[in-house]
């Protein structure tokens, strides 16, 4: 064991000693080879496709355009010059920290990257460079000793930003950090962020396609704006006009910014109602604008300007959403709130540094930090989506249940009032040494006729009160004809009844049944006459006998089915009108409100007071 | 009843024995009605309809110990066209009165019916009537298709499965059944006899019947069982 860990021991001290070893060899060779910083260069312009041979005036980089050569619009060619003792020992790199549109590097007559295009006056953009920076191999081949020249070709539109940036040529292990720290932030980020924003919209719109709301719809909307937006910097070789791709650019900022801000506005609960609408006008006043101006100003090589300025409402726009969100998280003061909060401020403060770089008011040399300062942004905003759907989802669940709970409460309330308490009569009646068995059977017979009530009842997709009252007549004709009593149908036709559900349907049919067994029992009627009607918007239903007529102030029989009725038709917010007919007999009528059974709360309290057995 | 009119000879089929027990008891009261065998189970009815025949009205229950009512129902609409059955069930609701329509019963008897009901039911089936409920009736509606602007369905061919639809007729019966309204004011609304409006009636029943087989045999087809 021992033996072994020493040798381990020993083998990794020498292969640490390798490594120092050759690092120090190519720490060595870098020192050897050349490093060099041009802060001076030379600088005409020309719309030569090879390195003109005069007009060339020194200029220091980093140069700005804006600054240097107001107004120019067109091509610039760079010169350095530079000698060499001698042959670089190893392969070298050309590193440019920035290209704004397009440019092409040339050393010693060779062009370095023949790939890139220029655009052409009134022709298709070329290579779009947007700002990356350049890290680009230079074989020990291409350098001479003694005179040596590099000359970069640059497009520029005018613009802040156009210009060229540090120029350095070295050792690539030297040159690669300062490159990574633009390409990451430049163009690795910016690049997953398409990946991600893609991801998004795809899910965002997958949900909508499922709950159809317009929130999920307005999330997928602002991640694909968004991804549209940089993959249009990104891509190059878009076979569009600069001035097209200009105003494509300028349409789909409006549009994110407003879907964004929309977005922010809906995630914050700000008392700002008048923000929406600011945001809805401004960004149509907006396109409304771009269009003007493109087809007043649409072949101008000054579009781009003319389009900065209609842009610029929307500063105010993100101002106005910033303190609307530093406000929200200073009341809130939540994790996700700041996180929120900061992602915003990071993301509006790259677009401020951004417009600062192309107004010329700062210098165009550090990194932009807009696209890879969106990420966090982007991922916050995923965050409360996701979120969202998942306390959505658990929202509905909990709906669900308490909507089955509810019904099922609803059931057994039923089941309690009506064939529950007719049960516990009988039995108490047939447990009595003197119970009358015509009683227990009477309201066995009744249990069983509520729980035809209540099924029916359940029933009621179509709120098609007649269909059940049909059906109660159905079942009831053979019993009462067996009794000797005719049941009369007067039901022209009363449609639908609006609001009819489970439970007032029911509450219906047991007046109707209470009704009908009132008039069997106690008014010993030849004729019994259910009509239906509709009244003002509502409807009536009437049961009339030809009977001998009862007491509707009687305390037991008769009056007590009564009050049972009043009860049922109060939770129903209906009523019930007893009246003698001429002829002798007795008709009861339910006035049923043109919503029946809206008023849910009520009919609940009283049936919780309702007496359960009589 | 004349004693010239042959017995309705009835087989019932009921595993509750206290209920098996009334029935037996209210058929034997009744003039005009023989009672041809009671069973318990299935296999004791199979049993039964092998050693006694085929009866004139079937009455069953359909959740027996030894499985579903239906079956046998089907059976004898298959080998016994003539015979009719009718379903018991306590509370005549739908899932089991349309699932015994599609097996071929022609109507159900509530287990609560007074003596007067049972009868009169088994002598309405056994004519060819068939007692028809509006909550039924709405269903239905619901189930079929709705009818085509053809008054009548072209015919089904040899070989032919495909679903029967309602003609406009029968859908306007069914309509008015479903609105509370007797047969015979549904005739009276449609200018027809009683009898017409029973004859459809019992129509729509052979097709929800006749359709419960094209589809058995449409999903054997999909699942592969029939080729």
């Amino acid at each position: 064991m021992w033996h072994q860990g020493r040798a381990r021991l020993i083998a990794g001290c020498v292969a640490i000693l390798g490594v120092l070893l050759s690092m120090a060899a190519s720490a060595q060779l870098a020192t050897l080879a050349p490093d060099l910083r041009f802060d001076q260069a030379e600088f005409v312009v020309s719309n030569d496709e090879v390195p003109p041979q005069s007009g060339w005036r020194p200029q220091a980089l980093p140069d700005s355009w804006l600054h240097n050569h107001p107004g120019l619009a067109g091509i610039g060619w760079y010169r350095m010059r530079f000698k060499l003792d001698a042959m670089p020992p190893q392969a070298m790199a050309l590193f440019v920290s920035r290209v704004a549109v397009t440019g092409q590097f040339w050393l010693n007559g060779s062009v370095l990257n023949p790939e890139a295009r220029f655009t052409p006056p009134g022709g298709l953009i070329g290579s779009q460079m947007t700002n990356q920076s350049y890290l680009i191999t230079l074989p020990t081949g291409l350098f001479r000793v003694g005179d040596n020249v590099l000359y970069i070709r640059v497009q520029g539109y005018a613009v802040g930003g156009d210009g060229l940036s540090v120029v350095r040529i070295g050792s690539i292990e030297r040159l690669r950090v300062p490159w990574l720290v633009r390409e990451i932030p430049q163009r690795i980020i910016p690049q997953a962020l398409i990946v991600l924003l893609a991801c998004a919209s795809v899910f965002g719109l997958a949900l909508w396609w499922r709950t159809r709301r317009a929130g999920d719809l307005h999330f997928t909307a602002a991640m694909a704006l968004w991804a549209g937006l940089l993959s249009v910097y990104l891509f190059p070789d878009l076979p569009l006009t600069r001035n097209g791709l200009v105003i494509i650019l300028t349409l789909l900022l409006i549009t994110l910014y407003w879907a964004l801000l929309s977005l922010f506005y809906r995630y914050c609960n700000t008392p700002w109602l008048w923000y929406p609408r600011l945001l809805n006008i401004s960004s149509a006043l907006m396109v409304l604008a771009t269009l003007v101006i493109v087809l007043l100003k649409g072949t101008s090589v000054h579009l781009s300007q003319y389009l900065a300025l209609v842009l610029a409402p929307t500063v105010i726009l993100r101002v106005l959403s910033t303190v609307m969100l530093v406000q929200w998280a200073w009341r809130e003061r939540l994790l996700r709130v700041f996180a929120l909060m900061a992602a915003e401020l990071l993301w509006f403060g790259g677009s401020l540094q951004l417009i600062a770089i192309l107004a010329g008011w700062l210098p165009h040399e550090p990194f932009w930090i807009e696209q890879a300062g969106s990420l966090p942004l982007f991922l916050v905003l995923l965050f409360f989506f996701i979120e969202r759907v998942v306390r959505d989802r658990e929202q509905a669940a909990r709906e669900q249940q308490a909507a089955i709970g509810a019904e099922r409460a609803r059931i057994l309330q039923d089941m309690h009032d009506g064939m529950g308490s007719q049960l516990i009569t009988a039995l108490r009646m047939a447990q009595r040494e003197d119970g009358d068995r015509a009683v227990v059977a009477q309201s066995i017979e009744e249990a069983l006729q509520d729980l035809r009530l209540i099924i029916d009842s359940l029933d009621v997709a179509d709120q098609d009160l007649l269909s059940l009252l049909g059906n109660l007549r159905y079942r009831l004709t053979p019993r009462l004809a067996a009794l000797g009593i005719r049941l009369d149908w007067e039901a022209p036709s009363l449609t639908e009844l609006a609001g009819l559900t489970p439970r007032s349907a029911l509450g219906v049919l047991r007046i109707v049944q209470e009704a009908l067994n009132n008039a069997v029992k106690h008014a010993r009627p030849t004729v019994i006459t259910v009509s239906t009607a509709r009244r003002d918007g509502g409807a009536v239903i009437g049961v009339a006998d030809n009977g001998i007529g009862f007491d509707p102030d009687a305390t037991g029989g008769a009056g007590r089915g009564l009050s049972s009725m009043r009860k049922r038709a109060q939770q129903l917010g209906a009523t019930v009108l007893v009246e003698r007919r001429d002829g002798g007999g007795t008709c009861v009528s339910l006035l049923l409100p043109p919503a029946v059974g809206r008023r849910p709360q009520i009919a609940d309290g009283m049936s919780a007071n309702a007496p359960q057995n009589g | 009843m004349p004693q010239s009119e042959p017995l309705i000879s009835v087989l019932v089929v009921e595993d509750d024995e206290a209920m098996r027990g009334e029935f037996v008891t209210m058929i034997d009261a009744a003039p005009g009605i023989a009672l041809l065998a009671a069973a318990g189970s299935l296999s004791a009815a199979r049993a039964a309809l092998a050693a006694h025949g085929t009866p004139d009205v079937l009455i069953i229950d359909l959740g027996l110990p030894d499985g579903d009512g239906t079956a046998l129902i089907s059976e004898l609409a298959a080998t016994a066209p003539a015979a009719s059955a009718l379903v018991i069930t306590v509370l005549g609701d739908e899932r089991h009165v349309v699932s015994a329509l599609e097996a071929g019963a022609k109507g159900y008897l509530l287990k609560d019916a007074t003596p007067d009901e049972f009868v009169r039911s088994i002598r309405l089936v056994h004519e060819g009537g068939s007692p028809l409920s509006p909550k039924i009736a709405r269903h239905l509606l619901k189930r079929f298709a709705l009818p085509q602007t053809e008054a009548c369905p072209p015919p089904l061919a040899q070989g032919d499965v495909r679903v029967e639809h309602l003609t406009a007729r029968e859908a306007e019966i069914l309509s008015l059944i479903a609105q509370g309204n007797t047969v015979a004011e549904t005739a009276g609304a449609l200018h027809l006899s009683p009898h017409t409006v029973v004859a459809h009636v019992k129509r729509i029943y052979d097709k929800l019947a006749v359709n419960n087989r094209v589809q058995a045999v449409n999903r054997a087809r999909a699942t592969g069982q029939i080729k």
